[in-house]
């Protein structure tokens, strides 16, 4: 194990059954798998963040009350499993199709991967997620004493909002990435394995062997722990305080 | 319980209460006994099973003619059962060491904490599903009967539900510690020569507390996700049987109609034209999570925001301007 991944041009996985399936190496062709898990989880991510956010500058012009409201309705749709999103998103494809003969989206994968309606399917729950966290986030910026000084220097409520909790508000979620990447990563197999799209995870299920499983540890958490590391420098660059 | 006067609590546990206790009741008098619905008359003829929704009330029937309904009643009490179970397991063995660790040994903690951190980056249900491929998938695959006794398989996959999540609800229970040993009545506490037994029982267990009710539901949560999870992936509670299916394939089939079985069993047959079937499960696992997501935001609104630090904390109202000065002018009650 130790010996086959120092080499990891040795690892090789199997096709088919285990008598009479060959053996191929792992290494060029499952970045192939990996290439478009990371590209559907980045996406999902900066989509997510992007509707969140301008569901937020909507919501703050509502008045508190519809707040509220809002607050509590996107807290009990975050609790929604990502199984039934995916699910009624594919009946919802499907019923468009039977309606106007018109197939949208690929709904299902085969030699070919679908990527247009995974990725919106993926960023419902997490646009969720962000959207409440944010809200909270944005709240409680609110409340500080330089939202005063700024409205009391004349600045309107928008650019205030915009400029100044804005860049606050988006560093305070450094403190929740974890929860939000762990949660989209689970999130991630599911949709590898419903929509059938050959990701990463989707061929640790279909190969699942200790070398794989590393190797698929391994592939996963560095990029996100780089990225963990390189928002924790542009945070203290952009709005100092202490790294963490 | 402060909790009970919350709304949204009230919903959520009469939620859980009815189907848990009424599936319970049901495998009490009626043995779990499921009926089969005979075969039915339309206007073209005999309908064959499965019955859509419109045709057997209120949710229509599986190929074996089985209501849906009564079908999920009697898998609620394993499904729920199994979360409760588990989310115990996990809730008592991270809330203890989780509190222990931090309080005795902080350095260690401290070191261990990044190695812990990292089980974030993986998600849950595939670790679960390669620690449990062996054991409940292939090995009865193969042979066709499962190496390992029933109990044995259960115990297994307790274990392994229980300790999937076991670094990171310690590091979430050791972070609440830690953050209340910040605050500040505990250097009086430690100035004044409270020894650490006395910190743990005075200081730190009615704070926590409500956390840990708090996690419970929330790793009750977990739990219902991850099996629904295991289900699609082809592991069902205990394992599986081989049966045969409407189409006459055989296939995996779950054996106590415990819902993330059913899901997993018969999620193919979404895009058929018996979507009901796959989507009853679904269906009743999302309002459980939802019931219990809501127990969770009514309990931490009737207590306060406990567990999670950026809830609204109800601003202290400034009472001295309503109406009434604070003060009285003495000299107009003399005339």
């Amino acid at each position: 194990m130790v010996v086959s991944l120092v080499q990891p041009g040795s690892i090789t996985y199997s096709t088919g059954d285990y008598n009479t399936g060959s053996q191929y190496p792992l290494f060029p062709y499952v970045f192939e798998f990996y290439g478009y898990s990371l590209s559907i989880l980045f996406l999902g991510f900066i989509l997510a963040l992007v509707i969140a956010v301008s569901l937020i500058m909507i919501t703050f012009q509502l008045s508190v009350k519809k707040r509220t409201a809002l607050m509590k309705l996107s807290t009990i749709l975050e609790a929604v499993p990502d199984l039934f999103v995916i699910a009624m998103a594919q009946l919802f494809i499907i019923f468009l199709f039977k309606q106007t003969g018109i197939l949208f989206f690929d709904v299902v994968g085969a030699y070919e991967r679908p990527f247009i309606l995974p990725l919106i399917t993926y960023t419902i729950l997490p646009t969720i997620f962000l959207y409440r966290t944010l809200t909270l986030l944005f709240d409680e910026e609110l409340r500080k004493p330089y939202v005063e000084l700024a409205r009391g220097k004349g600045l309107t409520d928008f650019r205030v909002l915009f400029v100044h909790v804005f860049r606050n508000g988006l560093m305070g979620l450094l403190h929740h990435s974890k929860m939000i990447l762990a949660f989209m990563l689970s999130n991630l197999i599911m949709l590898e394995i419903i929509f059938n799209t050959r990701g990463i995870t989707w061929f640790v299920y279909h190969h699942p062997t200790p070398e794989i499983a590393t190797v698929s540890i391994l592939l996963l958490a560095v990029p996100i722990l780089l990225f963990e590391q390189g928002m924790n420098k542009l945070k203290s660059s952009i709005v100092g305080g202490e790294e963490g | 319980m402060k909790a009970f006067k919350n709304l949204s609590f009230v919903i959520g546990f009469s939620f859980i209460a009815l189907i848990l206790g009424g599936s319970l009741v049901y495998g009490w008098v009626c043995g779990d006994a499921i009926p089969v619905v005979p075969l039915k008359f339309g206007e073209e003829g005999a309908i064959k099973p499965p019955y859509g929704p419109m045709d057997h009330l209120p949710f229509g029937t599986n190929a074996l003619g089985q209501s849906m309904f009564l079908v999920m009643v009697v898998g609620a009490k394993f499904t729920l059962g199994i979360a409760f179970l588990v989310a115990f397991l996990r809730f008592v063995l991270s809330a203890f060491i989780g509190t222990v660790m931090t309080l005795y040994v902080p350095k260690f903690t401290a070191w261990i904490r990044p190695f812990l951190q990292t089980f974030y980056y993986y998600p849950i249900t595939l670790l679960a599903f390669m620690m449990l491929y062996w054991v409940l998938f292939e090995d009865g695959l193969v042979g066709g009967e499962f190496s390992y006794s029933f109990s044995a398989r259960v115990l297994i996959e307790l274990a392994v539900l229980t300790l999937a999540a076991f670094p990171i609800s310690t590091l979430i229970v050791s972070n609440e510690v830690k953050d209340i040993m910040k605050q500040e009545f505990m250097e009086s506490v430690q100035v004044l020569g409270g020894n650490r037994r006395h910190i743990l029982r005075k200081h730190l267990l009615p704070f926590l507390k409500p956390r840990f009710v708090i996690l419970f539901l929330r790793e009750a949560i977990q739990v219902l996700i991850l099996l629904s999870h295991l289900g699609i992936l082809g592991i069902f509670f205990g394992g599986g049987a081989l049966m045969e299916d409407l189409f006459g394939n055989s296939a995996m089939a779950s054996l106590s109609n415990e819902w993330s079985g059913l899901i997993g069993r018969d999620f193919k047959y979404l895009f058929t034209t018996y979507t009901w079937i796959p989507f009853m499960p679904i269906l009743f696992l999302t309002l459980s999570i939802i019931a219990l997501k809501l127990m969770v935001e009514g309990y931490q609104e009737a207590y306060g925001g406990v567990g999670e630090k950026r809830k609204d904390v109800p601003v202290a109202e400034d009472t001295r301007l309503n109406g009434k000065g604070d003060f009285e002018r003495i000299d107009r009650k003399i005339g």
